[in-house]
């Protein structure tokens, strides 16, 4: 058994004997395996050695995203160009380099946050490594790249807009943040892209895919001291400074409304919320907790027991507290019903909100929610993948060392007094906005 | 521990077992037989103290008659809906209050239930999956409930979903014997006339355990959790059914070119779809490994020759995909494009079939044939770093392709075929009279 697995072990046993005083020697035995350190260009780099491993998870990440665009959608369609001219290879040359040695590269873009993400077997790893820096030193981008990837965007709106749950959320988002970032998809709309030119995105790509303004994570068997030696030989070379620009603020108002789109269908989608808080807020993991007991958590939530399994008015239906951000986030519900049902769905939600505000939880849904965080968590170690973003949303969004890995310490003192009480800070019948598309 | 497991857990019988150790795809496989037919396939990883738990049946909508459509995936859901010792909807609680997570997914050939759990809790788990395969309750109110949960799974997935209708026309399309032509959710009307006896009967006849393979694959201590699966599962049952392993061939190969266009006026995607009927892997196993490799150089990532030449080149596609569907029984084929805007549907399928047949003019390389290889086994390790991963491999391996052996001869394959299989499969398949050409419009 490896040490990182075995560390694991520890901390489960551990926690099953609620002995949290030594929950902190298990941190320090799992740092062992994590390293962290940053390159005189800024460049902040975390590896974390998994030994038995036979492939790596490479992520870069950017603090940058919708959030810094001056132009809609100028963000998302800058991680899209990215891999495809660059000043030293053929157009595509570079993505097709990876997929020939097995490897899978893929970028993104978000409000907040944007990566480019490679899968790799270990043997190539520097290969990969070079290929990365050279993506980041030799970007190149001209209307011939756009008149490819302009089309694939738009496409991929309007498959979007076909999906009635994706249009909700499109509707939704805009309703409760207005001409703000947050209040669009990142990839915007289609006149928008149309506007946007490869100087925008050179602009773009300049004051923000820079080493101080990133953070590299890579996951999976690693040499340590090798890696660092190629790290800090190789990736000092990329130079760059991030640009300063200010974040547009949420206009807070009374979201309370409701809003129908009809369309020729024979469900309705409805998504009810309102806007909520940000990563940095102390009651986070409550509201995790709280959104698990009420719609969050499938089969075991109330909403999905009521909705669902008593009346089987839905296949589905969902809440989040959707916080993980930098600015404000959003607390929503959301489900699909036939048409004729939709009031009753909305009683329904609407009926259960203000029971968990009125009512709390019981000790036992308490109880039920915390194992399932906890073992949450432990499954989802499985993947080098989530392991690696939560080392770049840590990085980037300033957060405490293995601060996701310590939502179990935290979810392991919440009592249900408290779950009450923040329900009823949190949780706004009086500000909720119903966005209903759909027939009748 | 729930009181009415305990109940459950103290029904405990002993059989006799065979053992054997197989190493497959560099994994230490342990598999026995209770004598109630059961097969069960253990893997222990020493990585976190987490373990995949899955039950797969051999039964899916291939099995249902015509009228009974949706019976396998509907039995799925009421397979939740109570047992003798759990309430309706109080497997899924169970497991998340254990700190897991749990499904359940009906194919054309298979249905399996899943549960990925911290193995301490392995025990707990295993003993709700037996009652789902021997005690599972039918109350009437409940199914009343869970056909219109079905309904609107139903309008989610194809009825308001343009691709979801379309692929659905595809596959009704396709084939006019062989039961993937049917969706797996069902026909709407059939869904609405299925009884509570239908299910039943269904249950009783498929869900035995000579029809089941649980697999597990995590940290676990195979010696001890051998025994209590023999403990567990060795319930007796009369229900001796066993999916016959032999495939009839009954292909419908080259029964002539069918064209169909769905028109979704509400829609703003268009897309088209270009199929080909192909064979069962059990039948044809070189053909199929050959056809698999034929896809991914004609579509899989931007090095893929129908990217390049659509979306690249000719820039009448935003994306290029595609699938070899494997099936118990000879399947499909197929390649799917959503259009650029501005261009036409008649445009892109024109383009669509002239891209994939200029491999005819542009022969396959035994450079891209290495690439492809290694893609392949990389994506192994990739889908081998989760136990879930492994255990879905074992799983559908044995359903489909007839045994979770056949892992490790499909990789002997990959690493066998050249270029010349390819340009074979090739000739043999992708002719016209085999060929089923859709478009989705508005």
């Amino acid at each position: 058994m490896n040490f990182l697995v075995l560390t694991l072990a520890i901390f489960l046993v551990l926690l099953g004997e609620e002995v949290m005083a030594d929950f902190y020697k298990v941190l320090e035995t799992i740092d062992k395996n994590r390293y962290d350190f940053v390159l005189d260009n800024g460049l902040k780099v975390v590896i974390l050695n998994i030994e038995d491993a036979k492939s790596l998870d490479i992520v870069i990440g950017f603090d940058t995203g919708s959030l810094n665009e001056s132009k809609p959608g100028l963000s998302y369609l800058t991680s899209q160009v990215l891999l495809f001219k660059n000043k030293k290879y053929n157009m595509l040359e570079i993505p097709k380099y990876i997929e020939s040695l097995g490897g899978v590269i893929n970028t993104s873009s978000g409000h907040d946050i944007s990566t480019i993400e490679i899968k790799c077997l270990q043997e190539d790893t520097y290969d990969v490594l070079s290929k990365l820096l050279d993506i980041l030193t030799g970007f190149e981008v001209d209307d011939e790249v756009l008149s490819i990837v302009k089309p694939s965007i738009i496409s991929s709106i309007k498959a979007k807009d076909d999906d009635p749950w994706d249009y909700t959320r499109k509707v939704f988002l805009k309703e409760l943040y207005g001409t703000h970032p947050y209040g669009r998809e990142p990839e915007s709309d289609e006149e928008s892209i149309n506007k946007i030119t490869p100087i925008d995105i050179k602009n773009f790509f300049r004051d923000f895919y820079t080493p101080d303004n990133a953070t590299l994570a890579i996951v999976g068997k690693v040499e340590k001291e090798k890696i660092i030696k190629f790290l800090t030989e190789n990736y000092s070379k990329w130079k760059g400074k991030k640009a300063t620009y200010n974040v547009p603020k949420i206009k807070k108002s009374n979201s309370k409304r409701e809003v129908k789109i009809k369309r020729d269908l024979k469900q309705s989608t409805i998504r009810i919320g309102h806007l909520s808080t940000n990563i940095k807020d102390k009651n986070r993991i409550k509201l995790k907790v709280l959104n698990h007991i009420l719609g969050g958590g499938g089969f075991g939530s109330r909403l999905m027991e009521k909705v669902r399994e008593k009346e089987g008015l839905a296949y589905g239906i969902t809440s989040n507290f959707y916080i993980d951000r930098k600015l404000e986030g959003y607390f929503f519900v959301g489900t699909q019903t036939e048409n004729k049902n939709v009031k009753k769905v909305i009683e329904i939600i609407t009926n259960e909100i203000k029971e968990i505000i009125d009512n709390g939880v019981s000790q036992k849904e308490l109880d039920d929610t915390k194992n399932f965080l906890k073992g949450s968590m432990l499954l989802s170690m499985e993947s080098f993948s989530t392991i690696a973003n939560f080392l770049i949303s840590e990085k980037i969004l300033k957060l405490d060392k293995n601060y996701f890995l310590k939502d179990i310490e935290r979810i392991s003192v919440i009592n249900k007094e408290e779950i009450k009480r923040i329900a009823k800070e949190y949780l706004k019948p009086e500000e909720l906005l119903i966005v209903i598309v759909g027939g009748e | 521990m729930n009181f009415k497991i305990v109940g459950v857990f103290c029904i405990v019988l002993f059989f006799s077992v065979r053992v054997y150790g197989e190493s497959v795809m560099g994994l230490d496989v342990e598999e026995f037989y209770l004598d109630n037919g059961l097969k069960v396939l253990l893997v222990n990883r020493g990585v976190l103290p987490v373990v995949s738990i899955q039950l797969w049946y051999k039964v899916g909508a291939i099995d249902e008659v015509d009228g009974k459509s949706g019976i396998a995936h509907f039995l799925e859901h009421m397979a939740f809906k109570g047992t003798k010792s759990l309430k309706p909807g109080e497997f899924s609680k169970i497991v998340r209050s254990l700190g897991g997570n749990d499904n359940a997914a009906t194919s054309w050939d298979y249905t399996f239930y899943y549960v990925n759990v911290p193995s301490e809790h392995t025990v707990k788990i295993l003993v709700m999956l037996k009652e789902m395969m021997f005690d599972v309750i039918f109350d009437n109110n409940e199914f009343e409930m869970e056909r219109k949960v079905i309904l609107e799974e139903r309008r989610m997935r194809y009825e308001d979903d343009p691709f979801g209708q379309f692929f659905e026309d595809f596959l009704s399309n396709s084939f006019k014997q062989i039961n993937y032509r049917r969706p797996i959710i069902g026909w709407e009307k059939d869904i609405r006339n299925l009884s509570l006896d239908d299910l039943k009967n269904f249950y009783n006849t498929y869900y035995s355990p000579k029809n089941a393979t649980l697999v597990l694959v995590g940290n676990i201590d195979k010696e001890k959790i051998s025994k209590e699966i023999r403990n567990i599962f060795s319930e007796s049952s009369k229900n001796l059914y066993q999916r016959e392993e032999v495939v009839k061939d009954i292909s419908e190969f080259n029964t002539g070119k069918v064209e169909f266009r769905t028109v979704r006026k509400d829609a703003k995607s268009k897309a088209v779809i270009v199929g080909f009927r192909t064979p069962s892997y059990r039948i044809s196993k070189r053909d199929t490994v050959s056809l698999e490799i034929l896809d991914y150089i004609l579509t899989d990532g931007r090095g893929s020759r129908m990217f390049k030449d659509l979306v690249v080149e000719k820039k009448v596609a935003s994306s290029v995909s595609g699938g070899v569907m494997i099936g118990k029984y000879p399947f499909l084929t197929y390649f799917f494009a959503i259009a650029n805007p501005d261009v036409s549907l008649d445009n892109l399928k024109s383009e669509m079939i002239n891209s994939i047949y200029s491999v005819l003019r542009q022969k396959i390389t035994q450079d891209e044939i290495s690439i492809v290889k290694r893609k392949i086994k990389a994506e192994k390790v990739y889908e081998f770093q989760k136990n879930s991963g492994i255990a879905w491999f074992l799983g559908w391996s044995e359903v489909v392709l007839g045994s979770y052996k056949e892992m490790d001869n499909f990789m002997k394959l990959v690493d066998e075929i050249n270029e010349n299989d390819v340009m074979e499969v090739f000739n043999k398949y992708f002719s016209e009279s085999n060929m089923i050409v859709g478009i989705l419009e508005n």
